[in-house]
């Protein structure tokens, strides 16, 4: 299908073609979705026995599209004496408002047709190309058709209904009406989704899905809620307000939240709390969208791992990668109930923690999860320390559905040595070690504050101390410069210099004395492209600019390093790293995919889009929120917030309002002081110039 | 009723300082079915202390913040740890009424799989 239209709400969401049919094949990804589950694999309308064609498609918002539509499928000739105008809501199921109009002077006697068919596909099934083993049934009655499928106590049914008398059959409904001349006719098809036990009960009582208003009301609020940006650096404010929608669309609640919501990892097929993504884009988001950060927090907390089970990867301690619903998970053939299997989601959930207590100084959830947090702590030292010499390590139990890679670079080749050798397991990659790290100092504030342990806080400094003094004797890499990008399962440096060293310097594992030579490598035109910093060096063996996690730029690494870079005081080149990937948004109308091409910037003039299915991302989409937080160099300080801003070159001004936060409501500005030229407000072409004139920062 | 369960379900009230147990607050009742008979559980949680009661039909009406059915079978394997309560969850061999949160943290006190190996090696 080469055009692809989506609408969701939570993890609901609708896949169709530009005309609003629904046409899946068995590995083909259109459907209506929800937890995990096809709930309908075909939806297409028919006038007369025609297919129609797409005159226009409005994407309202992200629950809500309209497809206006006419008659027959020829590309000369187009009957528009009718006008079909199919409007699309996401609720649980969706609505849709199908109205058809007649322009003719006569009236028109028409045959209206929808064709519906349920797979009951497993998001995995659809990606593995797998079979079904329960059975599809339809039922007629009660005014609709339900389309049911069921394998033993598994049963999830689809109930298709209509506001105007219709026909129905196992295939669908049909309707047979006269429109007046210059007449309309219009009927809401509605589709309800339900998980249903053996008996035919529900397996949950959920609670009320959204109306349309509703929906429409709080993603008002969202914004408007959210600090107000201005500058006159134009695609920066479209960066932002995408990123504010995108968010909003991006927003999950599980069963369990009551209503409130953490960050899924993408739209549609993440649309799940994920340990890493949901984390990360909390810490990303916290000047501006806090709430998001204590859902993350108390449902990973309430899902963090009690026992051993090597099918799922898990630990006493140990936060959950990632949460499914559908059938595999239900019959244990996918391990994702959760699944366990991430190093550094643990640790990061401690770091989450501290900086969440230290923006919104709410000090309940800090003494709410004391037990999780010393849990996370106590897994680093108990259960990833695999080789009992101090460091975190991973590799997998469950080596049939298991994750082999547990660091962000999930991919296969994506921690070699400098010469292209892949190190074996179990690995322990170095940006874990920074969080390790962070974990330690971070709890032990909270100790200190909050939990009243001063002995468990000097204990925890100790230990963090130590780590961070093996750490640079182990990793470093004296004759280069830079930290080993992981140690090999018999200790020695796997070398290559890959972006992950960027990390370190956000945890504050760095030694002072090391920071300027890993800063030079990290901006040094091997790694720093003009639009972001590579996930690996050029003069690796691996590097490939197009290739996963050994070549491309990612933004959301780049946010975190360039927040490093704020804390070791390289102003500039943390806005120099802003600036290449801020510029790179104005490509993508303000929504940054995944990853793009690690290509020169003066090479290509344009980011070059790493081609995936999601977008858009978590995690992309919270990068530009973090930048606004490294420029404006905003820092909480008790309860005060400290404004010391460095923005990048062209750049004349910049104020973010209203920041949410332990001292209220407060603005920040930044006026760049020197540069008066009016040349200056010119990013992004002006960054280009500089670029290419190799102006550094 | 079997003995792993009976055993799994009494011995919550002897745990003793469980942090795991202070994260629920609230009652669950657990209907276990057995051909035909069902047995009642109705467990109390407070502050990290349990209180456990069993019935064969007085406490049929009782309410509970979270109500769990099940088989006796399936439970059976929760409790030993060969059978996960979230899966079964999905997959309509457990059905919850009530708060689900209440369920999610129960569950969590299962034991893992009796084969397990572990991280170090």
């Amino acid at each position: 299908m080469s055009a692809t239209i989506s609408i969701l709400d939570g993890n609901t969401f609708v896949v169709s073609d530009t005309r609003g049919d629904i046409e899946a094949t068995p590995t083909d990804t259109a459907g209506l979705f929800s937890f995990d589950t096809r709930f309908l694999s075909k939806w297409v309308l028919t006038v007369n026995g025609q297919r129609l064609s797409t005159l226009s498609i409005d994407d309202l918002h992200y629950f809500e599209t309209r497809f206006f539509l006419v008659p027959g499928t020829g590309t000369i000739y187009i009957d528009a004496r009718l006008s079909v105008i199919r409007d699309r809501t996401i609720d649980g199921g969706f609505h849709e408002v199908l109205t058809i109009l007649n322009h003719d002077d006569h009236p028109v006697k028409l045959d209206v047709r929808i064709d519906a068919e349920a797979d009951f596909a497993d998001l995995f099934e659809v990606k593995d190309e797998l079979s079904k083993k329960g059975k599809t049934y339809t039922r007629l009655g009660n005014g609709g058709l339900a389309l049911g499928y069921q394998r033993e106590t598994f049963k999830r049914e689809t109930h298709v209904s209509s506001s105007e008398q219709a026909a129905f059959d196992e295939n669908g409904l049909s309707f047979t009406i006269t429109i007046a001349a210059h007449g309309k006719w219009s009927t809401t098809l509605l589709v309800g989704l339900t998980a249903l036990a053996a008996d035919g009960s529900p397996v949950l009582e959920l609670r009320d899905h959204r109306t349309h208003e509703e929906l429409r009301d709080d993603l008002h609020d969202w914004i408007d809620n959210a600090p107000h940006l201005d500058c006159d650096w134009p695609p920066l404010k479209t960066t932002y307000r995408r990123s504010l929608i995108d968010m909003a669309a991006l927003r999950f609640s599980p069963l369990t939240a009551e209503g409130r919501t953490l960050p899924a990892a993408g739209l549609p097929w993440f649309m799940t709390m994920f340990g890493r993504d949901s984390i990360i884009t909390s810490l990303q988001s916290l000047p501006i969208l806090p709430g998001l950060a204590e859902t993350t927090l108390r449902e990973l907390g309430a899902r963090q791992g009690t026992r051993l089970d090597d099918f799922r990867d898990e630990d006493p301690g140990r936060i959950m990668h990632e949460m499914r619903y559908g059938e595999m998970t239900a019959f244990e053939e996918r391990p994702h109930s959760p699944y366990y299997g991430t190093a550094d989601a643990t640790p990061l959930f401690v770091v989450l923690l501290d900086e969440y207590e230290r923006w919104t100084g709410d000090a309940e959830l800090v003494r709410d999860l004391e037990f999780e947090a010393r849990a996370a702590i106590a897994w680093i030292d108990d259960y990833a320390d695999l080789q009992g010499n101090g460091y975190l390590w991973y590799r997998r139990r469950n080596e049939q559905t298991g994750l082999e890679n547990q660091c962000w670079k999930d991919s296969w080749d994506s921690i070699s040595y400098r010469d292209g050798r892949l190190p074996g397991f179990p690995r322990a990659t170095c940006e874990l070690q920074g969080y390790a790290y962070d974990a330690k100092m971070r709890a032990a504030r909270l100790a200190r504050a909050y939990w009243r342990d001063p002995k468990y806080a000097d204990m925890l400094e100790k230990q963090a101390t130590q780590l961070k003094r093996r750490f640079n004797r182990d990793f470093w890499i004296s004759e280069r410069g830079y930290y080993a990008l992981a140690l090999d399962e018999d200790g020695g440096q796997v070398d290559a210099l890959a972006s992950n060293t960027g990390h370190l310097l956000w945890s504050g594992i760095v030694e002072t004395s090391k920071a300027r030579s890993v800063v030079r490598h990290l901006m040094s035109p091997q790694m720093f492209s003009g639009w972001g910093i590579r996930t690996l060096s050029t003069d690796e063996k691996r590097y490939n600019p197009i290739g996963y996690h050994v070549g491309t730029v990612w933004p959301f690494d780049n946010s975190l390093i360039a927040w490093g870079l704020r804390k070791y005081g390289f102003k500039k080149e943390a806005a120099r790293v802003a600036a290449g990937i801020l510029d790179a948004a104005d490509f993508f109308e303000g929504r940054l995919p995944e990853a793009f091409g690690g290509y020169e910037r003066a090479l290509t003039r344009y980011p070059v889009q790493y081609p995936t299915a999601c977008s858009p991302q978590a995690w992309s989409t919270g990068a530009p929120l973090l930048f606004l937080r490294t420029m404006l160099g905003l820092a909480p300080h008790g309860d005060h917030l400290i404004v010391d801003p460095a923005v990048p070159g062209g750049v004349g001004h910049l104020e973010l309002l209203n920041i949410p936060g332990r001292w209220g409501r407060v603005d920040a500005f930044a006026r760049s002081a020197g540069d008066k030229d009016a040349k200056q407000h010119l990013r992004p072409q002006l960054s280009s110039l500089r670029d290419r004139k190799g102006v550094p920062g | 009723m079997s003995q792993v369960a009976e055993a799994f379900l009494t011995g919550l009230s002897e745990r003793g300082d469980d942090p795991s147990l202070r994260k629920i607050t609230g009652t669950i009742r657990i209907d276990l079915r057995n051909n035909g008979k069902v047995d009642h559980w109705h467990l109390t949680f407070d502050g990290g202390k349990v209180s456990v009661k069993q019935s064969n039909n007085a406490a049929k009406g009782s309410r509970a913040d979270c109500h769990m059915i099940t088989d006796s079978e399936l439970f059976e394997r929760m409790a030993g740890g060969r059978a996960n309560a979230m899966a079964a969850l999905l997959r309509g061999a457990v059905l919850v009424r009530g708060d689900l949160d209440k369920l999610v943290a129960f569950q969590r006190l299962f034991p893992g799989p009796p084969s397990k190996r572990g991280s170090r090696q």
